[in-house]
């Protein structure tokens, strides 16, 4: 059952995600991009990663892409102003060059033997329990980083987007 | 009583660094006491020093092999020394008369110092290496010291002219000198002279003969010595009489017991020693300028030298190095007198009478010309008596009778060229209608260093007669001497052919001047005469000769060098083309910064395919 | 477990060909977060495959960046909209040549 899930989502992950870079408006790319990241999400479970799903879904599609389209909803762009796009020469090139970089990186996978088999893992491998107490007890170090990093990025952000400083 | 050695190098080289770097800020006499005391500190010490040997640091070491800067002192060193200083002291003494007012003075004196020091190391030299350092050193001197009159373009000529010529020889001494290092490991004289033959050790012995060639100024490479008479008369005198031009005569001197071994090689010397005699003796016989006259003598009194060395006798080779280093000296020195007083006139054709005038300068030169031509009792006779003698003896014995006629003959027939030439040049100069300029006056240290020069020829054949050379050269004691010049295996026969060829000369001479005058003219027009007289009086168009085949190649050789490869080739196609290459592809590859963000990060993008390609290759391949 | 790297180097691909070939601001950031999203991905999947929670802490971490990074770069492309008035790359190509 876990495989049919798998692909079923794999298939829409990709399919958002292409979505995602070809829309001309971007509140379209931005909702495509959530339902990436719910698909993201439902494999995290999966893997048996039940408490990150959560934490990627608060977060991500939560926080990050809702501040996402306030900004968008603040630029407020007509249809003019979306920006112009390459020629189709051009874009030709990129796309070669994606499948050149998609290339590089699965064929090493695929030639590799030794990720074949997922070994069997405890129902509760992974929990908030379990991440909470190396959260402060190994990675303490780089929790509290984190928390000084996102002072600053607000400090930053409320700075930059004064209109007078 | 090294350290007595060590001074005689030092007191010339002291005189030459404090003249050179002080003597422009200080008064004449100052430089001339200085420039003065440094030939004759070193003659003293030449007297009192002991033989013995001395080195002084070691010079280069590469490889298990050292050289050092050694120097030697020997019976065949301290004639050279003796010589050198002496006749230096005297010349210097000279020169302070002969180049007041010249407004380089301190700087001539600078040079003769520095050349009497290169002089000594060269003969005091116990390897060939420091020789090497003195030979090229005199060399430089030499170059030095005729280009003293720089600002004449034909001076500086003449100056590299004598430089080039000497480097030629130079360029084989170095080969020669490379040759024996490679087989015998040492350049040490006492070494060299011990070694056994080996097939390569003929040629070395020619090639180092070359070297003395160049130096010593021996067909073919003599052509640098007339021309290098555009320097100070003194300088003539010191360099090109005296001194340097012996350096090769001492050299082939010093390595006798090398050459000995190769009668084949000695053969070559003798041969070339008495064909360069003979033939600039014919040529001093048309030359004009009076100083060329004499240096052509050099050329034909060296033949003579090497000749005696050549037959192995060391005696008869320094003793008339000596005597021709006095009455040579002397020559140069009253000529410099005659050009002095005539204000630079050296043409002996525009000179005449000046028996009356120039008394003191008179009779010097006859005392001069009467030694050279070898008339008894002055001291050329004696010593060219010991040279015909040797190699009458030596050669007829060792090598073929044919071969020792020959030499002999050469010479004796050189003795009478030698005769007419030096008469010539008294008759044509001394006697006749005086002019009526007005003579400069003569300064008394020039009066009085012709004086001692007069003095030593006629009498310092005494002087040279006590000396015993060491006991690893050949000893051909033909003669035993004491004060009463008593010889044991003269052949009167001999003697008296010699005596009549030097009076026959001075016969021709003064047969052609007074009475046969009107004959020898109108023979001279003639077709063969007029023929004769043109060879003789273009020298035998040698430089001429030497200008098509040496000259031109080179200057052709240059010119493509320099145009095609340096211009053309290197400057144009490689250089200039290369940058504006660089430039155009510059130019092309600026446009990658557009500014757009995209584009940056594609060129990353695509830089991480690159890496990711190159892991996995190297991982798997 | 390839199937898993292979969709999350596939989303890692469509993501830089969304950075390059897009010349809006906006969407050059959201396939940025794309990006990530795809290393997110393979961090849980080694992760679960060696049963160690490092990848899953390191997990947290770059959300933590990514959070911060959005931000930042939401309240430049502002900073930016302001003075150009427009959110298009090439009006922002002040760096040229």
């Amino acid at each position: 059952m876990k495989d049919q899930l798998f692909w079923l989502l794999a298939i829409v992950s990709t399919l958002s995600a292409i979505l995602v870079i070809t829309r001309k408006n971007p509140i379209y790319s931005a909702l495509y991009l959530i339902v990436c990241l719910i698909s993201l999400a439902v494999i995290f479970v999966i893997l048996d990663a039940v408490a990150l799903a959560g934490f990627h879904i608060l977060i991500y599609a939560g926080a990050i892409m809702v501040l996402f389209i306030f900004v968008i909803m603040l630029l407020n762009l007509k249809p003019e102003e979306f920006g112009q796009e390459f020629s189709m020469k051009t874009k030709i090139f990129i796309y070669l060059l994606c499948l050149l970089i998609f290339l590089s990186l699965a064929i090493p996978f695929y030639l590799d033997n030794s990720f074949k088999n997922m070994p069997d893992a405890q129902k509760d491998f992974s929990s908030v329990n379990k991440l909470g107490s190396l959260l402060f007890d190994k990675f303490v170090l780089p929790f509290e980083l984190i928390s000084i990093l996102v002072i600053i990025a607000i400090l930053g952000a409320v700075v930059l987007a004064k209109r007078r400083i | 009583m090294e350290i007595l050695a060590v001074l005689i190098l030092a007191c010339p080289l002291a005189g030459f660094l404090i003249n050179g770097l002080l003597g422009r800020y200080c008064r004449n006499y100052f430089v001339s006491i200085i420039a003065c005391s440094a030939p004759f500190a070193s003659f003293i010490l030449s007297i009192v020093t002991p033989y013995t040997s001395a080195k002084i640091f070691e010079w280069i070491t590469v490889g298990g092999v050292s050289f050092d800067l050694a120097i030697k002192i020997d019976s065949i060193t301290q004639v050279m020394l003796l010589v050198i200083t002496g006749v230096g002291f005297i010349i210097h003494i000279y020169s302070i008369g002969y180049m007041k007012g010249d407004p380089g003075y301190w700087r001539y004196f600078a040079y003769l110092n520095l050349f009497i020091f290169l002089m000594l190391l060269l003969v005091m030299a116990d390897n060939l290496l420091v020789m090497f350092i003195g030979w090229e050193g005199v060399g430089l001197c030499s170059y030095l010291l005729i280009g003293f009159w720089y600002k004449d373009i034909l001076r500086a000529d003449a100056a590299k002219k004598a430089f080039i010529v000497n480097r030629v020889g130079d360029f084989f001494f170095i080969i020669g000198m490379m040759i024996l290092f490679s087989w015998s490991g040492s350049l040490n004289i006492s070494d060299i002279n011990i070694q056994t033959s080996s097939s390569l050790t003929p040629l070395v012995c020619i090639f180092l003969f070359i070297g003395a060639c160049g130096k010593s100024a021996q067909f073919p490479l003599y052509v640098w010595l007339p021309d290098a008479m555009a320097g100070p008369t003194p300088v003539s005198a010191l360099i090109h009489a005296a001194t340097m031009v012996t350096a090769g005569v001492y050299m082939v001197a010093r390595l006798l017991p090398l050459y000995m071994n190769f009668l084949g090689v000695l053969e070559i010397i003798a041969v070339i020693g008495a064909f360069s005699a003979l033939f600039t003796s014919i040529l001093a016989i048309g030359e004009n300028n009076i100083k060329r006259i004499l240096a052509y003598s050099t050329i034909s009194q060296l033949g003579f030298m090497f000749c005696g060395v050549a037959a192995g006798s060391i005696k008869a080779g320094f003793f008339h190095l000596s005597t021709h280093a006095f009455f040579k000296a002397l020559l140069f020195l009253t000529a410099g007198i005659v050009i002095h007083a005539l204000d630079g006139e050296e043409d002996i054709r525009k000179m005449g009478g000046l028996r009356k005038r120039l008394p003191l300068a008179f009779w010097a030169f006859l005392i001069g010309a009467l030694s050279l031509s070898g008339i008894p009792p002055f001291s050329g006779f004696f010593s060219k008596e010991e040279i015909i003698h040797s190699t009458y003896h030596i050669f007829t014995r060792f090598m073929s009778p044919a071969f020792g006629y020959l030499i002999t003959g050469i010479l004796l027939l050189t003795t009478f060229f030698t005769s007419v030439y030096i008469f010539r040049l008294i008759a044509i100069t001394f006697f006749g209608i005086p002019g009526t300029q007005k003579l400069h006056r003569t300064d008394f240290s020039m009066n009085f260093a012709v004086i001692v020069l007069s003095i030593l020829s006629i009498f310092g054949w005494i002087l040279v007669n006590r000396w015993d050379i060491p006991s690893q050269y050949p000893q051909f004691l033909l003669f035993e001497y004491d004060i009463a010049y008593s010889p044991v295996h003269t052949l009167p026969s001999l003697v008296a052919l010699a005596i009549f060829a030097s009076l026959a000369g001075l016969v021709v001479v003064f047969l052609s001047f007074g009475p046969l005058r009107k004959k020898i003219s109108e023979l001279l027009t003639t077709k063969i005469g007029g023929f004769f007289n043109k060879i003789v009086t273009n020298k035998f168009y040698v430089d001429e000769i030497y200008e098509y085949l040496f000259v031109l190649p080179l200057n052709m050789i240059a010119f493509v060098l320099w145009y095609i490869i340096d211009q053309v080739i290197i400057d144009t196609v490689l250089i200039n083309s290369s940058s504006a290459l660089l430039y155009l592809l510059s130019g092309k590859a600026r446009k990658i910064q557009t500014g757009l963000v995209n584009l940056a990060v594609a060129i990353v993008a695509l830089g991480v395919v690159f890496i990711i390609a190159l892991i996995f290759l190297l991982k798997h391949a | 477990m390839t199937k898993y790297l292979i969709l999350s180097s596939l989303l890692f691909s469509i993501g830089v060909c969304g950075v390059i070939s897009r010349r809006n601001i906006l969407i050059i950031l959201m396939s940025l977060e794309l990006m990530l999203n795809a290393v997110n991905l393979s961090l849980v999947t080694f992760s679960r495959y060696r049963l160690d929670l490092q990848g899953q802490i390191f997990f947290l971490m770059i959300l933590g960046v990514a959070a911060a990074e959005v931000a930042v770069g939401l309240s430049i492309l502002i900073a930016l909209f302001r003075t150009k008035k427009s959110v298009d790359t090439i009006d922002a190509s002040i760096l040229k040549e």
